[in-house]
Parts: C-alpha cells; structure tokens; sequence
C-alpha cells in the first residue's frame, strides 16, 4: 500500500510552510497588546460605531439582516448572542489583542479591536 | 450526449448532493465559516478520475448550484462557485501533470477550496483581517483533501476491480 507519491510530500510540506508562515506573520507583525484600544464594528465594509475597550458594556448591533449582542468585559471583546443561524460569532473566541476579529458573515458585521494611536509597525504593513 | 454519459453524471451529482447534506447535519470541525470536510469532494474527485474532465466540471457547476438552491441561498452560490471551481482547476491540474498521486490532487483540491472560500468572503466584505483565519483553512483543507483522497483511492480501486469503470477509460 503505497499511495503517495513525492510529489505528494513535497505538496504537504510547502502548504504546511505557507500556513506556518502566514501564521507567524499575521500573529507576530498585526497582532500587537492594545493600550487605550477601542472596538470597532464594521457593517457592509463601513463603520457602524467606536466603542471603548475599557469600558464594560453591551452593545447590541442591529441591521436589517438580524442583530448581534457584543459584550466587552474586562478589556475583552466577545459576541454573546446573535439571531444568525450558523452562530460561528457566539462560539468564536473572546479577542483582545490588536486587530483580532470576530466575523459574523451572514449578517456581514466585523467586530476589530483597534489600538488608538496606530503603532509604526502597524502602518508599516498595512 | 449517450445514455450512459447522462446516467453516470445524474448518479455521481446525486451522491455529491447526499454527501453535502449529511455534511451539513454534523457539527462544524472548527468554529469557523467555510471550514468544511468537503465530503462532496470526494465525488467531484472520483468523477475526474473515472469520467472526462468536462463531465467532472459539469458535476462540480450542478451540485454548487443545486446546494445552493436547497440549503445556502445566493451567497452560498457565490462561495461555492468560487471554491468548488478554484479547486477544480487546481485538480485538473494536478492530475494531468501526472507527478502527483490521487491524494495529492485532493489534498490541492481541498486546500484550494478552502482558499476560494476565503476569496469569496474577501469579496463580500473587503477586510484583511480575514486572512488570520487562511493558516487554519489551510491545513484543514490538507487534512480533509488526504482524507478524501484516501477513500477515493480505495474506491476507485474497487471500481476498476469490479468492472464498473469501463466507460472512458
């Protein structure tokens, strides 16, 4: 029983690279501590609304396509509830740190924790 | 269009459609839109190795348009259209460079999926931001592509074994 090829390996190993890389990447040079950090929420690839990190709050966002629950506590941000039918958002992680997001694609709502004050790195890669 | 060719690609859309909407019943391997096991993969695999190319696109275009209608709706269309296609191409590909074994054309093939997902979404709505989720689309596509190119080795094994595939090859 000898299926692969070496090919096959090499397949493996470069796509594992890739992702490795990317993974690096993004975590190393995007994903930075936030300090004075604000949270940001994106509808349709626009600004909804600017919520401060620091304060406890729940903001419920609410379009057309159904609403979204966004709890920040503690300088953490997670959706706790939604009326989308897949709910990726609710199970997904609370984020904290720079530019993490949590993406709700039915309701095509994006929710980004943003420094205030754009870092040199930050501006550098984007 | 023979009898035969209409029949072979009826039976093998069918499956794909059975295997997307047993896929849909179980949970979500990891919590996050377009990861999938891409068990219809499978068929589109088997497709391209016992049918024409051709009749292998035509399976791909007919189950991402009929799941769409059934079960995901328009934006379905759009990232199933875009992932089932980049795969596609990418399988067609593989295959015919012949350095490659069936796993290996899965295993581009579930990768690339997963990348047309990713393309798909971009479009929807434009934020880099979605790309942190690329390394895990990526190695989930690996694993699930090896998967399914497993079972496709085994299954196509057993169709030649058993006569079945004497239709174009």
């Amino acid at each position: 029983m000898k299926i692969l090829k070496k090919c096959d390996y090499l397949l493996i190993f470069i796509v594992a690279a890739t992702a490795l890389y990317f993974n690096f990447f993004l975590t190393s040079k995007l994903m930075t501590e936030v300090n004075d950090g604000n949270v940001v929420v994106y509808y349709k690839n626009s600004v909804y609304g600017t919520y401060d990190l620091e304060t406890n709050q729940v903001i419920t966002i609410t379009t057309e396509l159904g609403f979204n629950e966004i709890d920040i506590n503690n300088g953490t941000v997670h959706i706790a509830d939604a009326d989308c039918k897949d709910k990726y958002c609710v199970k997904d992680k609370p984020i904290e740190y720079n530019n993490q997001t949590i993406v709700c694609l039915p309701h095509q709502v994006i929710v980004k924790v943003e420094n205030n004050e754009e870092s040199e790195i930050d501006s550098f890669v984007r | 269009m023979s009898t035969k060719r209409i029949s072979y690609i009826g039976v093998l859309t069918s499956m794909a459609l059975i295997l997307s909407y047993f896929e849909r019943m179980l949970p979500p391997p990891v919590p996050i839109a377009g990861v999938k096991f891409g068990l219809a993969n499978i068929i589109i695999l088997i497709a391209l190795y016992i049918l024409s190319s051709s009749d292998a696109f035509i399976i791909m275009l007919m189950k991402v348009f009929i799941v769409s209608v059934l079960f995901t709706g328009a934006t379905g269309l759009l990232f199933g259209f875009l992932g089932g296609t980049l795969s596609f191409i990418f399988m067609y590909l593989f295959k015919k460079s012949n350095l490659f074994s069936i796993v290996g054309v899965s295993m581009i093939g579930g990768v690339m999926f997963n990348v047309g997902q990713m393309i798909a979404s971009y479009l929807l709505m434009v934020n880099i931001s979605l790309f942190y989720y690329l390394p895990v689309l990526l190695i989930f596509g690996l694993a699930s592509g090896f998967l399914t190119g497993i079972v496709g080795h085994y299954t196509i094994t057993s169709l030649k074994s058993a006569k079945i595939v004497a239709y174009y090859k």
